[in-house]
């Protein structure tokens, strides 16, 4: 793979993900595939993506208190399994059914981007301020809103951490973070509010990052300045996103990217 | 409904605002094909990925046994799940 088509592709996909708030590897999976890479190298490259873009949320995040680690971690247990399998498969999967995975998940994020109910006006602030993070021994925890804060208790625990293998599986084939099921996933399932959720899923993302190149960055996935390149390209990518977020309309930006998807989609299930 | 506004919250280690740049810095050279591009590759890749296993390490030493002995546990499995990924990815 050219070094400057990965930093091209992985700038792209991260700026456009972070801009339309789907994510960048699924994004720069797909592009990459269609630029010639094969399965593994794609699936390195566009989880770097999400462990560059993790490592860069990670002091915004921390200062906010928004991310619930215990919650993160009990969901990763049972992802990181699927992730690892996964990625192991990689190696033997037919490219056909990578395209065909790769195209499900494409999908998945898309619909998930533009069915996610809004943050605003679902919940209560119930606590001071003070109570604002994650409560030791559980898998409970508030945020901060306005002068106070919004409690809430992850439920359905062990359905979630069920569901999230399948995730991580999905994750580690396909080479992206999973965020797009672990979100609604969270919240629909476990019932942990968005705001929470979300954040939770960025830092839980780094960990199914990690868990996928753990696999495939020692098994020579790619070669080493090709990773240089893909965490140059997703760095500036990221800076740049954030920048266009602020300018753009978030739901015409996600509906934009959808469309691009949803194409990037049909091209990788047209037959070759 | 008013914005988000975080309290005053915990002071974040200097380490993981650092890493973010040390991986973009280190990524540019590591474009460059001779030996300190390998060397400054490797550290881009380690940055990042150093970046969420420390903020792990560093969330994880605030949790007390016996009150999170659950998910003290869960943190070590998963760094177990991540080793044996690592050990299947050398195998291959």
């Amino acid at each position: 793979m050219e070094q400057l088509v990965v930093a091209a592709i992985a700038f792209f996909g991260a700026a456009a993900g972070v801009a339309g708030g789907l994510g960048g590897a699924v994004l720069v999976v797909p592009l990459l595939l269609l630029t010639g890479a094969d399965a593994p190298a794609a699936a390195t490259v566009g989880l770097l993506t999400v462990a560059t873009a993790t490592a860069a949320a990670a002091p915004r995040q921390l200062a906010q208190r928004l991310a619930n680690h215990r919650l993160a971690v009990t969901v990763e247990l049972g992802a990181s399994v699927g992730v690892v399998v996964g990625a192991s498969l990689l190696a033997v999967l037919p490219e056909v059914w990578f395209r065909g995975i790769l195209a499900a998940a494409i999908v998945a994020a898309v619909v998930a981007g533009l069915l996610g109910r809004p943050a605003h006006g679902l919940d209560a602030v119930t606590l001071p301020v003070s109570a604002v993070g994650e409560t030791p021994g559980s898998l409970a925890g508030a945020y901060a809103l306005g002068d106070g804060a919004v409690p809430y208790r992850a439920e359905r625990v062990p359905l979630g951490m069920v569901l999230a293998v399948g995730i991580g599986l999905v994750s580690g084939v396909t080479g992206t973070s999973g965020g797009y099921l672990k979100t609604p996933l969270m919240r629909e399932v476990m019932a942990v509010p968005i705001k929470a959720a979300a954040a939770t899923t960025t830092f839980a993302s780094g960990l199914t990052a990690i868990a996928g190149l753990a696999v495939l960055l020692p098994a020579g996935a790619v070669e080493l300045p090709v990773a240089a390149a893909a965490v140059v390209g997703a760095s500036v990518g990221g800076i740049a996103g954030a920048a266009l977020q602020a300018r753009l309309p978030p739901r015409g930006a996600r509906q934009v990217l959808a469309v691009l998807l949803v194409t990037i989609a049909g091209v990788l299930l047209w037959p070759s | 409904m008013a914005e988000l506004s975080p309290p005053d919250g915990p002071r974040v280690p200097r380490v993981l605002r650092f890493l973010p740049g040390l991986a973009l810095v280190a990524g540019v050279l590591g474009l460059f094909d001779h030996v300190i591009g390998a060397a400054a590759a490797l550290t881009a890749t380690a940055a990042v990925i150093g970046a969420t296993l420390l903020r792990l390490v560093l969330e994880v030493r605030t949790w007390r046994w016996p009150t999170d002995a659950l998910f003290l546990l869960a943190a070590v499995g998963l760094v177990l799940i991540i080793t044996v990924g690592g050990l299947l990815g050398l195998r291959t």
